[in-house]
């Protein structure tokens, strides 16, 4: 029995291992491909769209002002963009500093909500900005995102011309990369799912999942879904699955690139992934029963990713911890032998190797000290992830049973010097 | 009335011309010896004496009947080829043995005791003075002596003429033990049992009229290897096996019992055991069937009875956990109540050999190992378990236990046999013994013992080892049977063997093995059969898998290499 439960565990962990050695073989393709395209488009770029970025911000007073910062001087034509702030119901001083950022910059707007239209999470603020917006394309920005200048221009150089691209997402660096041990190792994973997920995806299957920030989406696809789904814990994952099943795929574009901030302690850390890997759930339950009615059956390889990730993978390396963990103080009398030993290994260096090549693929994150953080990162930041899938889990199956309400949870934000230290990488990546 | 003249003389003609096709008709039926045995015995059924004689007999034909001689009519004689009196009691026989003595035109062997009232044909044997001998020897054949403990005689007197085929002697002279006379012989003795049966087998192929063949048959059997062998050493023997080009047979016991638990071990549980025995099926080596656990109740693999019950010195008539029901013929009403309850246990111990022996067959099949023969755990099985594994089994190997009386009266006989009572299964005797751990002398009592088997004329050599003994007795006990002149070792695949089972048939012959398993059927028998192979597959799968993630390791590897050199190159022309 044991054995059984063994096997059919290493089965599911293996076959997502291999899946993600799939993927990581596509991002690195990508990689290596992505800058000729990146040369043709810049060659004939086209008619520029007209642009409205989309900042929803609830009680952002420590960020807002740099992000708007770095929004001003974005390179692209002025008379062509327009920066909507959405003050969702803040009790702090946001309104106040958009007011007077509006003020000094035309195309600068801000939105104030106010109940019973406001505090209802990012997706009600995005659909309140829409009212507001006139560009043909709309790009989305966290409240804490500094996208470096020319971030727009490659969205909208995207969409003009990919014309089956229905919405075009960007690269995100962490600005806080190294304040301390968790934002490393929050970076590194950053780094990875964006050349091993979004962009494998992109080269195999035309497919990303919209991140939240640094997108932009084609207005009328948006007017055609009717907006952000407001039940919606993770909107970005869940508008995906709806722009794929109009038929449109979404580009994987890593020359648009953004810095956001990342939690800097584990308790901010956990209530913000808390909310990803919900949200992610949500979007497994919301879709998988009505899977039939989709027209693009494409989005089933992500919900499969999705259903395999959050429910059989984490099952499968629960019940192989459970089985280790037990084998030490039961002999379980397991068969398997040498080759659980080797199994063991591999899975090991894998997942290092593959962060190692993420990291080789960004300019100066193949450092001797993220490349020794990389092999503690097994054991202690893909540890905390199997807790809290865990977790989302119960509270999801929880809320599904007593049908509750969903509370959104606006991550926290952290002052100051990171920032410093980000706005000079920042201005060293731009001077480089 | 020339006309029936000439009719006649057609008819003679025709007759003559067919005559030569009879005769050849006749002939070709006398190769098939026909035998019947006819014996007085203390309560007028064949028992342990009889089978003996069974045993020996067997070597030479397999169609052979026993009939109590008081029953016996001139009838009975037709299509026999060779008669056999067997007198273990002394007795009064009816004239009808006398008539049939008298009609019978064939080779006639007499046994024992009634000799002088079996007709004409023997009135050469006229007996004398009671002798103790101490030797045994065959005329004119220097090779074929031997001293044996000191054994009595009833003694015989005969007339220059008689054939002394085996004299006794001792240290007052020669005394005959076996004459023959035109074609009667007489066997002055009821002792069929080593060296006895050795000498009288060797006079069957004068009987049989059978040339005796050259060369000394030979095999080793590696005994009791079950679930908890250690692998090392089964690799260890069988390699010195194998470069050798010895052929042997293993006697595997599919499952080990842990007498303090009552767990159970399986081979798919010793998966190097398996590997060991795999490799030995492949180099060699035959495997034969040694019951399923070679244990019953709470006894140790490997030690206790599997298909006797020694507790109560009979078979299995109840379950494991069961209490023996001892009742006796008095304890019943009626003989009617007693024969139902006799078949009953009959049926009980029929249904539980089938069980074991179809599943001890299933499992090896089902792990890559494929049983030619049986061998009942420590030699014992009843008369009725016989004929159920016949049902299974074209070979046995062993030794043989006689009556269903006592475990303990088991022999051996000289040359392979098919004796009646084993219906139809050939029986590659074991004559040797084995190693015991504890007798320093063992291989050295064993060869001595090979050397008297060579009284008989392709006698069998056939001795077993336990591998858990290690390697050094075994190569002492292998070189000692090279010794044997002429050894020819047995190979069981050479042979021709069947093992059926439900759902699988195994066959063998020219040295290879053919299968013929209804794998579905067989799945379907029973959950542990398919598991097993999905766990082999999956581990397998387990070590693929391993090499692709490895190889992923590695080529990711590179590329991050590659990477790097090119990212500094790029550094290095800034």
């Amino acid at each position: 029995m044991a054995d059984f439960v063994l096997y059919l565990s290493l089965f599911i962990i293996w076959f997502m291992l291999f899946y993600h050695m799939f993927l990581m073989q596509g991002g690195y393709l990508h990689y290596l491909r992505h800058p000729k395209t990146k040369a043709e488009w810049e060659a004939s770029p086209g008619e520029m769209p007209f642009v409205s970025i989309l900042i929803p911000a609830h009680n952002e007073e420590m960020v807002i002002a740099k992000t708007l910062e770095a929004m001003a001087v974005l390179r692209y034509p002025k008379e062509k963009l327009e920066i909507i702030v959405i003050n969702d119901n803040s009790g702090d001083r946001t309104g106040d500093i958009v007011e007077a950022w509006a003020g000094r910059y035309p195309f600068i707007k801000a939105v104030h909500t106010r109940p019973p239209h406001a505090g209802k999470g990012k997706s009600g603020a995005l659909n309140q900005g829409l009212v507001h917006a006139s560009g043909e394309v709309i790009a989305v920005y966290d409240a804490d995102n500094t996208p470096e200048p020319d971030a727009i221009y490659y969205l909208a150089l995207g969409l003009n011309n990919d014309k089956k691209a229905g919405a075009i997402v960007g690269k995100f660096r962490v600005l806080n990369a190294e304040k301390n041990l968790l934002t490393r190792l929050i970076n590194m994973e950053t780094l990875t799912f964006q050349w091993l997920a979004q962009a494998g995806r992109w080269f195999w299957f035309k497919m990303t999942t919209i991140p939240g920030t640094n997108f932009a989406i084609r207005r009328e696809i948006l007017e055609e879904l009717g907006g952000w789904d407001e039940k919606a814990l993770s909107e970005d994952t869940e508008l995906s699955f709806r722009v794929y099943n109009l038929g449109y795929y979404i580009r994987f574009f890593p020359a648009a690139i953004t810095w956001e901030q990342e939690p800097e302690n584990l308790k901010v850390w956990w209530k913000q992934r808390m909310r990803w890997a919900r949200g992610n759930e949500y979007v497994i339950g919301k879709y998988l029963f009505r899977f039939a009615g989709l027209k693009n059956k494409r989005i089933g390889l992500d919900l499969f990713y999705f259903l395999f990730t959050y429910l059989l993978f984490f099952s499968g390396i629960l019940l192989s911890h459970a089985i280790f963990i037990t084998n030490l103080f039961i002999d379980l009398e397991l068969s398997i032998g040498m080759v659980s030993y080797i199994l063991l290994v591999t899975g090991f260096l894998l997942f290092v190797v593959e962060v190692w090549l993420a990291l080789s693929l960004e300019k100066g994150q193949l450092t001797i000290r993220n490349a020794g953080t990389a092999l503690l990162m097994y054991f202690t930041y893909s540890q905390l992830w199997l807790a809290l899938v865990v977790n989302a889990t119960f509270a999801e199956m929880k809320r599904m049973l007593m049908k509750q309400e969903i509370t959104w949870y606006k991550t926290q934000r952290f002052q100051a010097d990171a920032r410093k230290q980000a706005k000079k990488g920042n201005q060293a990546k731009i001077s480089s | 009335m020339k006309i029936l003249l000439k009719t006649f003389i057609v008819f003679l003609l025709l007759a003559g011309s067919l005559l030569p096709y009879a005769e050849s008709r006749v002939s070709a039926e006398e190769d098939e010896a026909s035998v019947l045995v006819l014996y007085s015995s203390k309560d007028k059924t064949v028992d342990a004496d009889q089978r003996l004689l069974d045993m020996a007999i067997g070597a030479f034909t397999d169609s052979i009947t026993f009939k109590d001689a008081e029953t016996v009519t001139v009838e009975d004689i037709e299509g026999v080829t060779h008669l056999f009196y067997y007198g273990k009691v002394q007795d009064t026989l009816s004239s009808n043995v006398r008539e049939v003595m008298d009609t019978f035109s064939g080779p006639v062997m007499a046994l024992g005791k009634n000799v002088e009232q079996l007709g004409n044909g023997f009135d050469f044997v006229k007996s004398a003075h009671c002798q103790t001998i101490t030797a045994l020897s065959m005329p004119g054949q220097p090779d074929k002596a031997m001293t044996i403990e000191p054994e009595e005689v009833d003694g015989i007197e005969i007339d220059e003429e008689t054939e002394v085929l085996v004299q006794g002697e001792n240290k007052t002279g020669t005394y005959p033990i076996m004459v023959k006379r035109e074609n009667h012989y007489y066997y002055d003795s009821d002792s069929l049992v080593p060296p006895f049966s050795m000498y009288f087998s060797q006079v069957l192929y004068d009987v049989f009229d059978i040339d005796t063949p050259a060369g000394n048959p030979a095999y080793i059997r590696l005994e009791d290897i079950h679930p908890l062998a250690d692998p090392e050493q089964l690799m260890a023997v069988a390699e010195i096996l194998k470069e050798k080009e010895i052929p042997y047979m293993m006697a595997v016991i599919p499952v080990y019992t842990d007498p303090e638990t009552g767990e159970e071990m399986h081979f798919n549980d010793a998966p190097e055991v398996l590997k060991a025995l795999r490799y030995m099926q492949k180099n060699g080596g035959s495997v034969i069937l040694h019951g399923y656990t070679h244990q019953y109740r709470d006894s140790e693999t490997g030690e206790g009875f599997e298909f006797w019950d020694v507790e109560n010195d009979r078979p299995i008539y109840q379950g494991q956990e069961e209490e023996a029901d001892l009742r006796r013929l008095e304890d019943f009403e009626s003989r009617e109540a007693f024969e139902e309850f006799t078949e009953e246990n009959k049926a009980f111990e029929r249904d539980y050999i089938e069980k074991r022996v179809t599943r001890g067959i299933q499992e090896l099949a089902n792990f890559g190992l494929y049983p030619l023969a049986f061998e009942a755990p420590h030699y014992t099985m009843s008369q009725n378990g016989y004929e159920v594994v016949s049902e299974y089994f074209s070979t046995y190997v062993g030794q043989l236990q006689l009556h269903d009386k006592d475990w303990r009266t088991m022999e051996t006989t000289p040359i392979p046999s098919k004796p009646s009572f084993l219906h139809g299964m050939q029986l590659l005797p074991e004559t040797l013994g084995y190693v015991k751990p504890e007798d320093d002398k063992a291989v050295e009592r064993m060869m001595k013992q090979a050397d008297q088997y060579q009284i008989t004329d392709g006698g069998m050599t056939g001795g077993f080892y336990h591998p858990y003994l290690g390697v050094e007795r075994f190569e002492d006990l292998i070189e000692g049977m090279e010794q044997i002149p002429d050894v020819q070792w047995i190979d069981l695949k050479e042979m021709k063997n069947v093992t059926t089972a439900e759902n699988v048939e195994i066959t063998s012959g020219d040295g290879t093995i053919e299968t013929d398993i209804n794998q579905r059927g067989l799945m379907m028998t029973s959950m542990d059969f398919p598991v097993y192979h999905i766990k082999v597959a999956a581990e397998k799968s387990m070590w693929g898998i391993a090499g692709i993630g490895m190889s992923g390791v590695v080529l990711f590897g590179a590329y991050m290499t590659v990477q790097r050199s090119s990212r500094k190159r790029m550094r290095g022309e800034k």
